[in-house]
């Protein structure tokens, strides 16, 4: 076995375990090297590093140096590339053939000598990042497919640390090439400000070349930059190395050679420290935080930020999970593209469809409790329209215009993550947020169809946004709510009523009506959740909806129980008859080809996993075309197919026939 | 697969257009030199001249030549008259009547001597009666690709010079054949290499190898190595001379290719320092020659430190070669740039491949 064994993910940052029981992210220093063995020297170093051995490789390169006839101390090997793979010209064929010899030839040389080696160590192939900047992934995919290698050491990665494009198109189509269970090495990039933005785009690895050039130039790293030792007024930092000096002038005033080992000893900590930080995050799941706070700090890192966020969303949608127990914090601009944000406006506007047979849309501001219905102003906003609506309150669709998620349907507002998001509130909304919520509104409305009853009950921004929406598509609302008022003063919420009233006459009542939309506001959430195949065979008319405490409802369709919804988070669990709804439509199915013997279903017994398949979606377990279980995914479905280690599953639920044939 | 040839010939087309349109006169030499050299023990003048012929039949081919080289946009590009020739060469005898030290003529194309195409018969045996009338001159010097060298040609010249040295100089660049052919695309193997250098052995001239420093897609510390590893190979072949060639980005070339987009940087002084270090360590100084003398040194075109340490630096490669002393090079002074070169082969250690160092514009 090879390669890394895929512990937890958030987004596609992730925690994994080497074969030598490593755990990235991962520090690799080669001691080998004269300069860096000499920087290790330093005591106070070596114990900082010590405390975490479980978190550093130590490499070496091909061909051992002459006078060491044996890899002593390291635990990988960096083979070089022939010279041809590292040629630019290598990828200008358009077969591509060239290039798929060579780097066969290279990896089967790698694959042999890994073979002669008596002892175990882990082995890196080095591939120009040029490689993935280019149509030829297919080959180079193909070929590392086959490989028994470990890690992939990406070369030149210090040239595109200046080039936010390059950077991120180089490193998702690398974390898109390289198979799941290869580790990524990004080589000589270590810079503390682009650590995290690394890992999240997949780096597992990161080495210490940095840091000590760095310190050759006499700079200093720091979380937020880097700075000429010259330019510096202050000795801020306390790492057990810098606290041993009193000042700048101190440090400035040391010889050359002792500055640069007091140098590097400091840079290499600063970024130890931030990789500790990053792996803290993931494994705390709030890499997403510590990215929004970490990557302002250069312009670089956050217009990398972006443009990972704006071009690569279905990359990062993939690796994040669909439900967390955390809040989904939204503080800055770039969360309007957060992937979980993304996802509900996607998902709102791809899977979900308005319900039918309703004569009034009812558009109404967020609130900053949630859900929204357990707040203050929706509850008189509620009041007002069910005392307009009377028997009439289902063919009302009340929407929640909010940012960033753009609109929320009333029977969606308990589910992950509309419940679950916080955003500063302000009151002010700018250019793009209003964008956002008008395109929203926009595709509800296209959605609906022809002409509808519409009242915005909404104020300011949420007004403007409401305007332009329907000012696009030629259509008319009723606002309720005057310049001088608030959307709570009583007379804005008695107009609310009246118009409702208003807008409601003639409309007749048809009997069954009301169940029919309960189920229809059930089914959006299935809807959402699983897309409306699945959705449609789920619930149905003979559904019948038990709320259990305030834990959530059970939902039996004729007479089964198929399904939990969890008022926690808004999502369906499901029942063995629920997951055979799965099989029937192929849609989130994991298939395996034993029985699994724990709980952790690892992804080597996975033949076949569905694509749409998210961490954390629910997915139906099938062997030999039959359902024998439920669980919990942890991975994506494309990597619960490529990694050959790792817990692909977590099994909730099984067949008891299953476990009792064992 | 698109042979690096294809590269270089693309490159080398559109170039020489440019430089077509500015033809030179014929009958000046390209180029004429003179500095201090030691052979045999005593200090000599060594007269450098360039003759200015058609040009390295291999860089004229439709394999574009080699992928470091530009010499080919000095040449004639079409055959020189035999009487130009011979007046080109005229400027070198006149330098050499002007002094009455002992010299060392080096009579240079930018290609081959032995290629009669460049140089036809009867002017090369001309040349060489010429040299070999002149008392002070104590060797004669020839720069030729190894497929030139004949049994027969070589007879013919030894038996013109008489009791002057021949030494007959081949551009090896480096003993790996992988290197050569891959890095160089210089299209001779090291069997070529080694049947010329018995040739000239058996003929009783002198073998100079030239070592390049560093091949295009190596590593510093690869070239380095290889280096080292040229030079051994090429002194088991008989070598009496190595001589590194630091390189310098030459327009027109892949080199120079590269190194606009970042991925060649022309080697640290303090590369070529350890090479000499190492080298003299396990060769005979006494009886093989080490000769580093770098040409645009400290320009960002040629080989380079930090810009501060450059002159010092270059002033020890010259003594040494000059001296062949090794002791000239130890003790050489710090400077605190020998880190950041340090730190350049450490990073290259991770990444094999030529590190872009942001830092280094900087200062
Ligand atoms: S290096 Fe020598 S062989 Fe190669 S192209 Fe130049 S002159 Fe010709
Ligand atoms: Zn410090
Ligand atoms: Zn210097």
């Amino acid at each position: 076995m090879t390669g890394i064994f895929i512990k937890q993910h958030c987004g596609p940052a992730k925690i994994g375990v080497l074969e030598n029981d490593t755990e990235t992210p991962a520090l690799m220093i080669n001691l080998e090297n004269n300069l860096a063995s000499r920087v290790y020297k330093n005591e106070t170093l070596r114990k900082t590093l010590r405390k975490f051995q479980k978190h550093l490789l130590s490499s070496s390169t091909w061909p051992p140096p002459e006078e060491k006839s044996e890899l002593i101390n390291s635990n990988v090997i960096i083979f070089p590339p022939p010279f041809r793979l590292r040629t630019p010209f290598i990828l200008e064929e358009k077969s591509g053939t060239g290039l798929k010899e060579e780097l066969k030839r290279y990896i089967e040389r790698i694959c042999e000598l890994k073979s002669s080696l008596n002892k175990k160590v882990l082995i890196a192939c080095c591939l120009p990042a040029d490689f993935f900047r280019t149509s030829k992934n297919q080959i180079i995919r193909e070929v590392l497919k086959e490989a028994n290698i470990d890690i992939a050491t990406i070369s030149g990665m210090e040239s595109v640390a200046n080039n936010q494009r390059r950077l991120v198109e180089i490193l998702v189509n690398a974390r898109k090439t390289i198979p799941a269970d290869i580790a990524i090495h990004a080589s000589v990039i270590s810079l503390p400000t682009h650590a995290p933005l690394l890992v999240y785009m997949g780096v597992d690895i990161l080495d210490c070349a940095y840091p000590l050039i760095a310190a050759a130039y006499d700079v200093y790293l720091h979380e937020r930059g880097e700075l000429p030792l010259q330019n510096m007024t202050v000795l801020s930092c306390t790492c057990p190395i810098c606290s041993k000096y009193d000042s700048v002038s101190e440090l400035k005033n040391l010889p050359p050679d002792a500055r640069f080992e007091i140098l590097s000893a400091h840079n290499l900590i600063m970024l130890l420290k931030i990789i500790n930080e990053t792996r803290d995050a993931i494994k705390r799941k709030t890499i997403w935080e510590l990215l929004e706070n970490h990557v302002y700090s250069l312009p670089v890192t956050t217009a990398a930020m972006r443009h990972l966020l704006l071009s690569h969303q279905e990359f990062l949608e993939k690796y994040t999970p669909v439900v967390t127990s955390r809040r989904v914090i939204c503080t800055s601009a770039l969360s309007y593209y957060r992937p979980e944000v993304v996802r509900f406006r996607e998902r709102v506007k791809e899977r979900y469809m308005p319900p039918s047979n309703v004569a009034l849309v009812i558009l109404l501001p967020c609130s900053a409790r949630k859900p929204y219905s357990k707040s203050r102003t929706h509850k008189m906003f509620r009041e007002a329209i069910k005392c307009g609506a009377g028997p009439k309150f289902h063919l009302i669709h009340e929407v929640i215009i909010t940012s960033p998620l753009g609109i929320v349907p009333r029977e969606l507002e308990m589910t992950f993550p509309a419940a679950h998001y916080d955003v500063p509130v302000t009151g002010h909304w700018d250019r793009e947020e209003m964008e956002i919520a008008i395109s929203a509104l926009v595709n509800y409305f296209q959605k609906i169809g022809g002409k509808i009853g519409i009242i915005a009950h909404v104020e300011n921004a949420y007004k403007e946004i409401v305007e332009e929406a329907i000012s696009q598509l030629g259509l008319e609302a009723i606002f309720t709510v005057k310049n001088s008022e608030s959307v709570t003063s009583p007379s804005a919420l008695k107009r609310l009523e009246t118009t409702v009233r208003e807008m409601l006459e003639g409309h007749e009542l048809k009997g069954g009506d009301a169940k029919d939309r309960l189920v229809q506001d059930y089914r959006k959430i299935a809807e959402y959740q699983f897309g409306a195949d699945v959705a449609i065979d789920l619930i149905n008319e003979t559904s019948v909806f038990r709320e259990e405490g305030n834990r959530g409802v059970r939902v039996l369709t004729e007479g089964k129980f198929v399904a939990f919804l969890e008022y926690a988070t808004g999502l369906y669990k499901l029942s063995l008859h629920g997951a055979e709804v799965l099989l029937l439509k192929n849609k989130y199915c994991v298939f395996v080809k034993d029985i699994p013997r724990t709980e952790d279903i690892t992804a080597d017994t996975v033949i076949r996993a569905c694509n749409e398949i998210r961490p954390h979606d629910e997915v139906a377990i099938i062997l030999d075309k039959t359902v024998i279980g439920i669980g919990q995914a942890n991975m994506c479905g494309q990597e619960m197919e490529e990694a050959s280690k790792g817990v692909a599953v977590k099994l909730r639920l099984m067949k008891p026939n299953i476990k009792s044939r064992q | 697969m698109p042979e690096i040839y294809n590269k270089v010939l693309k490159i080398r087309k559109k170039y020489l257009q440019k430089v077509s349109v500015k033809s030179s006169t014929l009958k000046r030499p390209i180029y004429m030199k003179s500095y201090d050299e030691k052979f045999d023990g005593e200090i000599c003048k060594a007269i450098v001249i360039t003759l200015k012929t058609r040009g390295c039949a291999w860089a004229l081919s439709e394999f574009g030549g080699c992928t470091v080289c530009g010499y080919i946009y000095d040449a004639a590009l079409k055959p020189v008259p035999e009487d130009l020739l011979l007046r080109q060469f005229s400027y070198a005898v006149r330098e050499i009547e002007r002094t009455n030290r002992p010299v060392i003529l080096k009579i240079f194309t930018s290609g081959s001597f032995f290629d009669e195409e460049e140089i036809p018969p009867p002017v090369r045996h001309k040349i060489l009666e010429i040299a070999s009338k002149i008392d002070n001159v104590r060797e004669v010097v020839v720069e030729t690709r190894p497929e030139f060298v004949t049994s027969d040609v070589l007879t013919e010249c030894t038996k013109i010079l008489g009791d002057k040295i021949l030494e007959v100089a081949i551009g090896l660049e480096s003993s790996n054949d992988d290197i050569r052919m891959t890095c160089f695309n210089k299209g001779f193997s090291w069997k070529t290499f080694l049947s010329a250098a018995k040739i000239i052995k058996e003929n009783y001239c002198r073998l100079k190898v030239y070592i390049f420093l560093k091949p295009p897609f190596l590593t510093e510390m690869e070239a380095i190595k290889d280096a080292i590893r040229s030079t051994r190979d090429a002194i088991s072949a008989g070598a009496d001379t190595i001589s590194y060639n630091l390189s310098t980005i030459h327009r027109g070339t892949l080199l120079e290719y590269l190194w606009k987009r970042g991925e060649y940087r022309p080697p640290w002084l303090w590369s070529a320092i350890l090479v000499l270090q190492k080298v003299s360590a396990i060769v005979d100084l006494e009886k093989t020659k080490i000769l580093c003398d770098p040409v645009a040194a400290g320009k960002t075109r040629g080989p380079h430190n930090c810009g501060s340490c450059d002159r010092y630096v270059v002033s020890i490669l010259r003594k040494f070669s000059l001296s062949q002393n090794p002791e000239v090079l130890e003790n050489i002074k710090f400077c605190r740039c020998i880190n950041a070169w340090k730190a350049f082969l450490h990073a290259e250690s991770y990444s094999f491949s030529q590190t872009v160092n942001a830092y280094e514009t900087l200062t």
